[in-house]
């Protein structure tokens, strides 16, 4: 079986506000690149599922050629081989047809991919994505297993309950995070490995332009927050203190 | 752009259709028409009252086509929750709707709908050209509004079994994080499943509930119900403790709507106290048993 994970490289997410700046509506300035925070999670799903010597782990990303650094991560966490294919926008209808091309070429059976992408947020390439491939879709999976009979058993996490749903064709799943798909942290060894891991690169397809919305206007918000230091030589003192203070606020 | 005819597609959940419905009835204004789809677990009584309900007992995966042919004859889509994520972009897709995702903010006036990005620190303004529309909205960003229309009537729809739901498993304890007034959350800092005792121990002092972030929930010392953040609860708490939380970009999107935070944490450094109104460098266990004390020496008296 084919397993493929569609990775998206970003900005760090963590860059704090006052260093965050944009041009054109996008991140600029410096920071490093990563792979998304829940594309990680969907990596570990994919290894998860993986039968070693049977099936392959590929990892597809819609990018640039110098993201191959930070796709290497994904690598030496076990992923066998990247697809890369060049990538000129991130509109995401673009994005998902792209995905969808390679998904055909490569004959990959189960596509797996981050709930959100941890820069523009948006959701939508694995839902269009799905609609394009013409799969089921299944959003908030944390886990996936084969059972006996080549089906597959796969854990949707909701907000009041667990749903574990039975597929048996080829699908599209969205993975959220949870315990049992923390991601690996990758050893030595793997990451030696990685750099000798294949890389296919593959070119851009044209795709219809699809008028979704426009994008009006994107703007930094800025929240003003005051902030107090307590001291903290005597933290009973400052119990005391902090106590009196919400009761005075009307917090308590 | 003239709204007509409206078309909310949730489950069973009252607050999460009242959502929907204040925001389909901010469009509509009283001249046009609000209809949903619904999903629910049985041919139960429906928990609303818009004028036609079309029912699914059924999943999301296994109703593509049946909603699909239900939605085409609306101007405007509103989703939200697990319905609106296992749906939204394949009708969009197959319906060839224009659409907005993620939306927190909507200009009514002006047809603009607003998505937040980059974990808070932008915020996108998107202008759809063309009806129909579907409107993915992120929960509890809205205000609610009860759907109350006389005569409702009631359409079940049957749904093809493709996908087959083998097991459910229910959370053990319902959780209303995103109601609580006062919330005493704790991070990677709290180290272990014991640490979340004490934290415990300090909400039911304060008469708040304990939450906790993506790390410590993904290591395991408290379920996913209490997870606040972007894949976890929204905030809507007066009062907030932070107890060994760094304040990762993802955590802070879920307490945006706090009024008073208060951070507790080793790190000088640390992204929360940005955010925070009162902050403490401490040892996160050493203060919260001072704050248990001083709260014990005065009901003790």
């Amino acid at each position: 079986m084919n397993i493929g994970v569609c990775v998206k490289i970003v900005p760090d997410y963590e860059i704090p506000v006052d260093k965050f700046q944009l041009k054109d509506g996008r991140i600029t300035g410096e920071y490093n690149e990563l792979v998304g925070l829940y594309d990680e999670h969907a990596v570990e799903v994919a290894l998860q599922l993986r039968s070693k010597g049977e099936d392959k782990v590929y990892i597809i990303s819609y990018g640039r050629e110098d993201q191959m650094p930070a796709l290497r991560k994904a690598l030496s966490m076990g992923a066998d081989e990247v697809i890369l294919i060049k990538a000129s926008t991130d509109d995401p209808f673009v994005t998902a047809s792209n995905l969808a091309n390679v998904v055909k070429k490569y004959g990959i059976d189960a596509v797996i991919l981050g709930r959100v992408s941890s820069d523009l947020e948006r959701e939508m390439v694995p839902p269009i994505l799905a609609g394009i491939l013409n799969r089921p879709y299944l959003p908030y999976t944390i886990s996936i297993s084969k059972t006996e009979n080549g089906s597959f058993l796969c854990e949707q996490q909701l907000d009041d309950r667990n749903l574990v749903l039975k597929v048996n064709d080829n699908f599209v799943v969205s993975v959220t995070d949870a315990p049992c798909n923390l991601p690996r942290i990758p050893n030595l060894k793997e990451i030696m490995r990685s750099k000798k891991k294949p890389v296919h690169f593959e070119e851009e397809i044209p795709t219809d332009k699809f008028e979704w919305a426009e994008e009006a206007s994107v703007s930094i918000p800025h929240y003003e927050y005051v902030n107090e230091m307590l001291p903290n030589d005597d933290l009973s003192a400052t119990a005391k203190l902090l106590l009196d203070k919400l009761r005075e606020e009307h917090y308590l | 752009m003239n709204v007509k005819n409206i078309l909310i597609i949730s489950d069973n959940n009252t607050e999460r259709i009242s959502e929907l419905n204040f925001i389909a009835e901010q469009f509509v204004s009283g001249k046009g028409n609000i209809d949903a789809i619904i999903f629910a677990k049985d041919r139960e009584e429906l928990n609303v009252k818009v004028k036609k309900i079309y029912g699914i007992k059924g999943l999301p995966v296994n109703s593509i086509d049946a909603v699909a042919n239900v939605a085409k004859n609306y101007d405007l889509i509103l989703t939200s929750g697990y319905v609106g994520a296992s749906l939204g972009g394949i009708l969009v897709y197959k319906l060839g709707t224009s659409c907005v995702f993620g939306v927190n903010e909507i200009d009514y006036d002006n047809f603009v709908f607003k998505h937040s990005a980059y974990g808070d620190k932008a915020i996108i303004e998107y202008k759809p050209n063309k009806l129909p529309l579907l409107i993915l909205i992120k929960e509890r960003n809205f205000e609610q509004s009860l759907p109350s229309y006389d005569n409702p009537e009631t359409e079940w729809i049957d749904v093809e079994k493709t996908v087959e739901l083998v097991e459910e498993k229910p959370v053990e304890k319902e959780v209303e994080l995103d109601k609580a007034k006062i919330v005493v959350g704790g991070g990677r800092g709290i180290g272990s499943k014991e640490g979340f005792e004490v934290l415990k121990k300090l909400a039911s002092l304060l008469n708040g509930v304990v939450g906790a972030s993506r790390a410590a929930v993904d290591n395991g010392w408290m379920p996913h119900q209490y997870q606040i953040g972007q894949s976890g609860t929204m905030l809507s708490a007066n009062l907030y403790f932070a107890f060994g939380i760094s304040g990762a970009t993802q955590h802070l999107s879920g307490i945006k709507n706090v009024k008073c935070v208060v951070a507790i944490n080793t790190d000088e450094e640390a992204p929360i106290f940005k955010r925070a109104r009162y902050n403490i460098v401490s040892d996160w266990k050493e203060f919260a048993t001072a704050f248990i004390n001083q709260l014990e020496g005065e009901k003790n008296g």
